[in-house]
């Protein structure tokens, strides 16, 4: 891991207890390095100011409408034993493998998004005093 | 945005919902529009870091959930709807790219466009320091500025910034490290102050 890496990782909270203790002993004897961390933190708090993309006016509706025939016909077909997707002329190929449908295949897992990984400027692991 | 009515079930629970042929129509489209609600916004989000046109982002928004629709029941389980949905839009957008490569290429937006919402409204205090940054993050590399946008204000995680730019999780840890310290030295108050950890240039006259 390179200094900057090591940096950005101690202000994500990301370094291990002994990577923490390490880089805080040579920031507490590296004034460079110490305005090197506080112009990376500088930086994050800067970026907190930008707002998330946000959808364009009525974009929602524009999408309830494309949708609506496509759902339609998706819950129109027939619920029988397992039958290969329909593919509709004129969609691209997909990612997606077109196989069977399997609802018994998602079992009740729950599971907690990992989101956010956001830069949390300012917020260094407990214990990050410099 | 109205209550959740599947708050606290899983991404993965509520799609189970959409393709359970056994519930009623109206349910499982309850479903599904509970997952637009959950994922609209970022998936634009993602399409226009990619397109760079809030029309192209928004139509290819819609092919990704048209593909959600369609392509439910071979949804497996074994990655996050998310990072899954996430795929599809950047496969969509990689389509648009490559189908619209005859077109003349596209204009070089504004920096305060580049990264901000194609319809911000705001209009609060901290506008100066906002296009600060927008240019700031204007001066990186458009792979850099990417990654950083995605992780840094769009809230993805790296492993989902991974899949978006098709990049290895390490890559783009790397890449948004970079970027921020790139971005440190561009935002320092005097302009050269090096946060990057690079070697500065050294003063070759000063030799005596």
């Amino acid at each position: 891991m390179d200094e900057i890496e090591r940096l950005t990782s101690y202000l994500d909270g990301g370094l291990a207890a002994d990577e923490r203790r390490a880089l805080e002993a040579e920031l507490a004897g590296d004034s460079a390095l110490r305005a090197r961390l506080e112009a990376l933190r500088a930086a994050d708090a800067a970026l907190e100011q930008l707002p998330a993309t946000e959808l364009p006016e009525g974009a929602r509706q524009r999408l309830d409408a494309r949708l609506s025939g496509v759902l339609a016909e998706v819950l129109a077909a027939e619920p029988a034993a397992p039958v290969p997707l329909r593919r509709v002329a004129g969609d691209a190929p997909t990612s997606l493998e077109a196989t069977e449908i399997v609802p018994d295949r998602f079992t009740a897992r729950r599971r907690r998004r990992a989101l956010p990984a956001r830069v949390r400027p300012g917020h260094p692991r407990r214990g990050a005093t410099l | 945005m109205a209550t959740d009515p599947f708050e606290g079930q899983s991404d993965e629970e509520v799609l189970a919902r959409f393709v359970d042929t056994q519930l009623p129509a109206g349910s499982r489209e309850a479903a599904f529009h509970s997952l637009v609600d959950r994922y609209h916004r970022r998936v634009f989000a993602i399409c226009f870091q990619v397109l760079r046109s809030s029309s192209d982002a928004e139509d290819a928004t819609q092919e990704t959930f048209v593909k959600l629709a369609r392509g439910a029941g071979s949804f497996r389980g074994e990655a996050q709807l998310s990072t899954w949905l996430y795929r599809v839009a950047r496969n969509v957008c990689t389509d648009h790219v490559r189908h619209h490569a005859r077109r003349p290429a596209t204009p070089v937006a504004d920096p305060g466009e580049l990264t901000s919402a194609p319809a911000e409204p705001d209009t609060t205090a901290g506008t100066d320091e906002r296009l600060a940054v927008a240019a700031a993050l204007d001066t990186l590399d458009p792979l850099s500025r990417q990654a950083l946008v995605l992780v840094a204000i769009e809230g993805l995680t790296y492993a989902e910034a991974a899949v978006v730019t098709d990049l290895p999780v390490g890559t783009v840890k790397s890449r948004v490290s970079r970027a921020r310290a790139r971005l440190a030295t561009a935002l320092a108050p005097d302009g050269g102050s090096d946060a990057s950890g690079a070697t500065p240039d050294h003063d070759r006259t000063s030799h005596h």
